[in-house]
This record gives C-alpha cells, structure tokens and sequence, in this order.
C-alpha cells in the first residue's frame, strides 16, 4: 500500500523534520536557521565509556535527571534523538515537529483541534510527564 | 509558547540549511516538498515494527510508525535512523571477484557465471555435501524459500542453515520438545493483561525497546503489577524491576528448579490443569510422573539453588510467589540469555515448566513468551524450514513422509530429498575447515564477525581451498572482505517481501525504491543462479508474490497454515497472526484455546489442547542444573559475557552508518564491575587485554556498578575490537546453539 501520506499533510512534514533531524523539546522558538555559534555543543573528545548522559550528568544534572527519571529515559530515547550529535547536526533547541515520528497521531489531533504544535508547552522538556487539564488528543485504537 | 503550521513550514528552511553542513541527513533534509509513503516493517530486531517508508525524488527520506501496527506507532531510535542506511557510502554497488588476490569489478554476467560453474563442478566432483547455503533471519520469506528449495531439491543437499541458528535454536527446540510444534502460541498483546513478567536472560530495554516500552506502561498501569528479571547484570530493563535477580552466570537452571520446587512445596500449581494437560519426562522420552518430578526438585530448595547460583534463597522464593499467585497472570519473556547456551533447550524447558505447573497458559497474560532477535528468523527461516534438520512448515528432514510430501509439492522425483540432515552453523563451517565443504553461498549475514571463536572460521572462510560466495548490502564487511564473489543485494526498502516476527505476525514490506547502481534482490538473484544450474523449471518465479502463493500452498494443512494470507490480504493489513487457514479467517493471537485457534474443535471439553504432543499433554521435562562448558579457574577466572547495546544491531553493518549511532557509541568496552577494576589496577578508559583458551582481544574499560562482580560483559556489534576471537564455539547437543553468553578468561591491563 503506497499512499500519499499515512496520516495527513501536516504529520507528513513533521515526520521530514524529525528525520531530517531539525527539531526538539526546548521550549524556544523554532530557528530559522541551523543553531548558531552560541547553540553549538562544546567541542568534546569523548573517551570510550563517556556518554551524554554520563557527562550531563555532572555539567547539567538537572537535565540529565529530568530526562532519566521521565519516559524517554526509561525507554532509551537517548539524547541525540532530539539533539543530533555534538557536531554540526547539534541542536540545542530542537523543533517540536520531532515528536511524529512515534507520536504522530497525538501531533496530527493537537494541530486538528487548533493548530497548535507546541507539544514541549504541555510536555515540559527532557520529563515530558503527561499534560493536565483537557487533553486536545483524540483516543484512537492500539496499545494503550 | 505557540508553533504554528507556518512556523513548522519555517522550519523546513533550517533542514536544508543544516544540509549545507554536510550532514549525513542531507537527502532527508531536502525532501521538503510531496512524499509518498510506503507501509512496511522495520528492517531491525524481531519485534517487527510496522512503519511508513517516506519517498522522495527516488530515496528514502524518512520513516514513521504505523499507528495501526502492534507498535502503535512507536519505533526505537535505531529504527527512526533508518533512512541513513539508504545511501550509506559502504554501499556495495557492483559484482566483484577475487584475482590474484584482490576483489576486483566485474559484470554480473562474469560474477553468476562463476558462482554457477564452482558450484556445479564442486557438487559433481565431491557430491552434493560438498556445497552448502548460510542464510539469515534478516533475509524476505521468499528469499530463504527458494534458496531451500534450491538447495535441497536442486543440488540435493540439506547444508542448508542460517544465522537463526546462533539466535534462537534452543528457543525453537524448547517448544518442539515441551509442546510439539515450535514458535510461541501467545501474542504481543498478552502484555496488556500480565499481572506478572519474568523477564529472564532478556534485556528488552535494549535489544527490544518498543515491546519494553509496553511492559513498562503495563506496569504503571496495571494493578500491582510485578516485573521479575534474572540476569546476572544488571541492565536498564532492570529499571523497572520490583525484583532483580543477579546469580551467576550459567546457574539459572537451578533457579528456575528451585522456582518449580517453590510452586509444588507451597501448594501453587494447578493440579487439575496438570493432570489434564501435562506429561512429564526425562531426556526425550515422556515416561516420568510428578512424584518423579518432586525428587527431582528436592536437590533445589531455595537455599541450595541459592548457593549454587550466588544468589539470595528469599528472592527465588518471592519470584515463585508472584509467579504462582493464583489468579494473577504471568508472562514469561526470555532471549539469547537462555539461548545462547550449551544447556540453552533445557533453560527453555524449565521456563515452560513454571506455566505449565500453574495452568498460567494460554490465557491472556498467560503465556511463555520468546523474544527474537532478528526480524524474520521466525517467518523465513525457522517457519519455512531453512535450517539444516527442517523442511518447511513444521516438516523434518529425517521423516520420510515429511520428505515425501515435499517431493509432491516441489514436483521433484520420490528420493530426490536426502534423508539426513545437513550441517549447523558452527559444523558448517567446520566442514569448510575440514576441506569437505568447498562451495559456501552467505546471504545477508556476517559470519566473519558474528561467528562464535571466530579467527578459526575466518581461516577457513579465506583457505585456498574453499570458495565463498557473499551476497551483501555492504561492502567490505568481516566476511565480504574474505569472500570470491561479492554479489551486490538489495537492502530493505529496495525490494518486496514477507517478514514474520516474535508473535507469528506476518507482514508485508513493499517495494518503496529502486537498488542503487547494479544491486540487485537476493530472490532475483538466486532464481537466476537456479537457472544456470539447471534448476529454472523448479524455481520458475518471475516474482516474490508467485513465490508467496506457492509458499502459502506449502503451508496448507500444517499447523502453521496461512493459506488466508493473499498478498492482497497483506497489502491491506497491518499484520496478520497464524494460523489463518481461509480468507475470511481473523488470524490465531493464541494457539492451541478453544475458540481462537482453528486446529483445536469448537466442542472440545477443555479450554486448551496441546495438539502437537500425543495424548494433547505438554511435558514437564526434568532438567538438572549443568554447568557452562567452561567455568572460571585460575588462569581464567573471570566469566565474559556478551550482548547488544541499544545503540547498535548485529554486526553493526547498518548502525555503524548512522552517524548518530556512531557518534553515541564508537566502541565497544569492556565493562567491569569496579572492584574487578580496582583489583586489576585499571580506571574507566584504560586499554585492557581479554584473553581465553581461544584467543585475545584488547579493549577500553568501562566501569559498571550494575554489572556483577566477577564478570565482564562486551557487546557484539564492533568489526574492529571482535569480542568473538574470544568466545567459546561450544554447542547444545540438542539445538547446535553455541555457548555465546558464558566463557572463562582473563583480564589484564593492555
């Protein structure tokens, strides 16, 4: 089955952005342009056994706890998902649009209920706990 | 803040500009404008993740989950990279043969050629055993289909085998001894009703996140929900343990003994369901009772099992507990852990003992459930029969009905198939060594690095006197580089095809691009290599799909029968489970239970019949504990254990492409517990030596506060640091499963 789109137009482009790797979950606004010299990750040379998260577990241990103790870190989505690298793909404030490509039908329900697409305005970066108040998601079939 | 549709729009600006920058996204990031999108299943672990193949201008620009699959749209961060490995530079674009020394290009014509006269010259000179097909449970249904009928109906040969044979052969074995039939008969969404998980040699977290990610929400979710998980590291699925069990390694059967002894001693188990269902034995005769059983099972109280496997008797007896609670349902889930061992067949058989004994079967929640690695091991090979002892669908080589009746469906003359079976991974490569196997043809898969002590191997995968046919998306790998003839193979997306997974889910992945430069799919490529030798009336496909439908004729009538499963059928849906005999059928989530499964009739009495077994009654076998062929002594005492990280797979062919991946773990290390560390003098980062009987291997340190003193692990996905020069190729007698998971060496600073 070949389609033009498995979701819809705008879950398409978000899904293009979370490839592209372009986007994130820091609560900005979306850059025009690649990160600037300010957001580029500091030069590193890593040995073998340093991870992000072992590094950031000491230069910004709030961080790392957040994402550690909420549902990516539970589930390994580990930081260069958002982030890219800490090369030239490096962002430090990615696009929201990077949520498709699991969550796409949550994407595609909050952008039908009004647009919006900020998923981190309800979703605090890095803990992403589930958002109160009324949810602008519709309940779909599959696991719960 | 507030994005909105233009502001994303907006973004897509950034996308080309970080293209600018060279980044290995460049393609994706160009790919603002229509997309097409093609359904299809994620190319990595067995899990089977249903997803979208994004195209534009021709390539592979991105992937989303198929919120109608099983997954529900969730993919793991190896699976969202996918597109990365598209247009990897490895690639491998052309034919290439071996001269005097070096591979150089050639046409195809040359290269199949070649292939065709070496092995027809080699089977007529030393006899058809003198050649021999390595597969792969990564390889499309009808790919592995006509290499088996090619090999053994064609050429007359059963050294047929595959890498599913380093994964999952004590798995396979374990159901056929316990049930009769292989493969699990529950299904991933009898996570959704366990009450109980013993995750047991299984670090889901990393080598299978999204079925993780699902126990993990079933766990919040549900009420008092228990994950129990025995390993002898402690791993991230231990983060959502309520019980981690850490013994040593290879005494596991003791603890699943003990297990039982606790279920029996304290009144859990289902005598009515035992005395309906189950038989209990020893070896492979069915012929011991329960009270046979119970002596057994008096050498392991918990505080004996305890001992022998260094861990605490209370946690083996509050595993029991939560395991053998009445009412509460209980999952079992396990992998190479088990496996990957020289008693890997008895450590399966224990595991079904604990549901058997409590009736904790067959119902949702209830089942024990195998994990696989690879993403059609189960559809292609173990299902159709492509390894050494098998036939397709359920038929084995030594039976000569078996043999009979595939001789009617292949139309091949009456003796055409040989009554023994050919030779197992490790022993196949081992013939080669021998000089007795001359002519090796590998399909998408990496002996050269995932083969267990593999120097030995490679020395005979590159001797004069053998001649090795590889067919590979990537080129060089540690077995392309050792080969005669690499022939270039479509990868993934490239092509069409069936991939089964973990819960005899079948699904369709369709053609979304061409194969770049002169790569080709392995089923073109093997139909034209049966016609050069002779064999084009028996493999007359001129597509998958024709294939497929002589498939689904093979499969009529066997237990496994998916005759429902069109192509159409599977075009359309987002997976379908077996057994699906007709075509308005449902498909099967549970086998053997009345109402779900067609093989067992409406008006049977009971809730469950374990057809595959005579008398319907699924054994109990009693296992002793056995000790790893090799244990620590002192020249070698520390245990070497080996296993995926989360963010790699196999041989690292694919995810050494993802700059990604690469980036957040370029190497393997050793990971030491840090008082093994400090015992050795060494820190994080320090270079160490690994050495055993077989070989040696030098490494970074890690420190592990999670591992287990005593023991040092390495994962398996590094071509250049091979943890496998060090590993044991021991097997099980039974499965032919090597030892991959226990070993004895040293360590010393480098």
């Amino acid at each position: 089955m070949t389609t033009a789109s498995p979701l819809g137009s705008a879950a398409r482009l978000l899904v293009l952005l979370l490839v592209t790797g372009v986007g994130g979950c820091a609560a900005s606004s979306p850059k025009p342009e690649h990160a600037t010299a300010r957001e580029r990750h500091p030069a590193v040379s890593a040995p073998a056994e340093e991870t992000c998260l072992s590094c950031h577990a000491r230069t910004t241990p709030q961080v790392a706890k957040a994402w550690q103790e909420g549902r990516h870190g539970l589930t390994l989505v580990l930081c260069f998902v958002c982030h890219g690298t800490t090369g030239a793909d490096f962002r430090l404030r990615p696009e929201p649009g990077l949520c498709a490509g699991c969550h796409a039908r949550n994407v595609q329900s909050a952008m039908d209920a009004g647009g919006r697409t900020d998923c981190f305005a309800c979703h605090p970066a890095h803990a992403l706990r589930p958002a109160r108040g009324e949810s602008p998601h519709r309940k779909e079939g599959g696991q719960p | 803040m507030k994005v909105t549709r233009r502001d994303f729009l907006r973004t897509s600006a950034a996308a080309s500009a970080l293209a600018a920058l060279g980044s290995p996204c460049r393609a994706l990031a160009e790919a603002t404008g229509p997309v097409t999108w093609t359904k299809s299943v994620c190319r990595y672990c067995g899990t089977g993740c249903g997803l979208y193949v994004g195209v534009k201008n021709g390539k592979v620009t991105a992937v989303q989950g198929d919120g109608d699959n099983h997954n529900a749209g969730f993919l793991c961060l190896k699976g969202l990279l996918l597109p990365e490995i598209m247009a990897a530079p490895d690639r491998h674009l052309h034919p290439l043969v071996r001269r005097n020394g070096k591979l150089v290009r050639v046409s195809w014509e040359e290269a199949m050629g070649l292939v065709a006269s070496r092995f027809k010259e080699a089977a007529e000179k030393f006899g058809p055993d003198a050649v021999g097909f390595y597969g792969s449970g990564q390889a499309l249904t009808e790919e592995s289909y006509v290499a088996n009928k090619l090999f053994r109906a064609g050429l007359r040969t059963n050294n047929v085998d595959g890498n599913p044979r380093l994964c999952m052969a004590s798995a396979a074995a374990g159901y056929l001894s316990t049930y009769g039939k292989d493969e699990p008969m529950g299904c991933y969404e009898d996570i959704d009703h366990a009450d109980v998980f013993l995750i047991v040699g299984a670090n889901m977290a990393e080598a299978h996140p999204v079925l993780f990610r699902r126990v993990a929400r079933r766990r919040e979710q549900g009420k008092g929900v228990k994950v129990i998980v025995l390993d002898p590291r402690r791993t991230p699925t231990s983060r959502i343990a309520d019980l981690h069990l850490s013994f040593t390694p290879g005494t596991d059967l003791a603890i699943l003994n003990a297990m039982a002894h606790v279920l029996l001693a304290e009144g859990m188990a289902d005598e009515e369901f035992v005395r309906a269902h189950v038989a209990f034995g020893e070896g492979t005769e069915a012929n011991k009772s329960l009270d046979d059983y119970r002596k057994l099972l008096a050498d392991y109280a918990p505080a004996r099992a305890a001992e022998i496997a260094g861990c605490r008797a209370e946690d083996i007896v509050t595993a029991a507990r939560w395991f053998g609670e009445q009412g509460r349902a209980a999952m079992s889930m396990w992998t190479q852990g088990l496996n990957q061992r020289t008693r890997g067949v008895w450590a399966n058989n224990l595991v079904h003992n604990l549901h058997l004994l409590t009736g904790k079967i067959g119902l949702p929640g209830s089942t024990p459930f195998s994990l696989t690695g690879q993403p059609n091991a189960c559809g292609g090979v173990r299902d159709g029969g492509a390894l050494a002892h098998l036939l397709p669908y359920g038929r084995l080589v030594a039976n000569e009905k078996h043999r009979e009746e595939m001789e009617r469906l292949w139309g091949v003359p009456a003796g055409t198939l040989a009554p023994k079976p050919g030779l197992a991974a490790v022993d196949l490569f081992r013939s080669l060594e021998e000089g007795k196997l001359k002519c090796l043809y590998v399909m998408c898969t990496n002996p050269g690095q995932s083969l267990p002590n593999v120097d030995r191997y490679r020395k005979a995968m590159a001797g004069d006197g053998s001649f090795l046919v590889v067919s590979e998306a990537f080129h060089p790998t540690r077995t392309s580089e050792l080969a005669d003839v690499v022939l270039p193979a479509a990868l993934w997306a490239e092509k069409e095809g069936v991939y089964g997974c973990a819960e005899r889910r079948y699904q369709l992945l369709q053609k979304a691009v061409e194969p770049p430069g002169e790569a080709r799919p392995d089923f073109d490529i093997l139909c034209e290599l049966a016609g050069r030798l002779g064999h084009g009336k028996l493999i007359p496909f001129k597509t998958p799909e024709e294939a497929w439908n002589e498939i689904l004729r093979v499969a009529k009538g066997t237990p496994y029968d998916f005759s429902g499963m069109t192509r159409e059928r599977l075009r359309q849906a987002h997976g379908l489970l077996w057994p699906l005999p007709a075509a308005g059928h449902p498909g099967t989530r549970r086998r053997y239970v009345r109402g779900e499964d067609p093989l067992v009739p409406a008006a049977h009495p009971q809730r469950i019949q374990f057809y595959g077994r005579p008398g319907a009654r699924a054994v109990v076998w009693l296992r002793p504990q056995k000790s790893p062929e090799e244990v620590p002594d002192a020249v070698y005492p520390l245990y070497l254990t080996t296993g995926r990280v989360i963010e790699h797979w196999h041989t690292g062919t694919m995810t050494r492409n993802c700059r990604e991946l690469r980036h957040a773990r370029a190497e393997a290390t050793a990971e030491m517990h840090p008082q093994d560390a400090a015992r050795l003098g060494v820190e994080g980062g320090d270079p160490v030596r690994i050495t055993s009987r077989r070989g040696q291997e030098t490494f970074r340190v890690s420190l592990a506060e999670g591992g287990r003193p005593g023991v040092v692990f390495v994962h398996m996905h590094d071509d250049r640091r091979l943890c496998n020069r060090i590993t044991i190729d021991a097997v099980d007698p039974v499965s032919r499963q090597p030892e991959y998971k226990i070993c004895a060496v040293k360590v010393e600073k480098a």
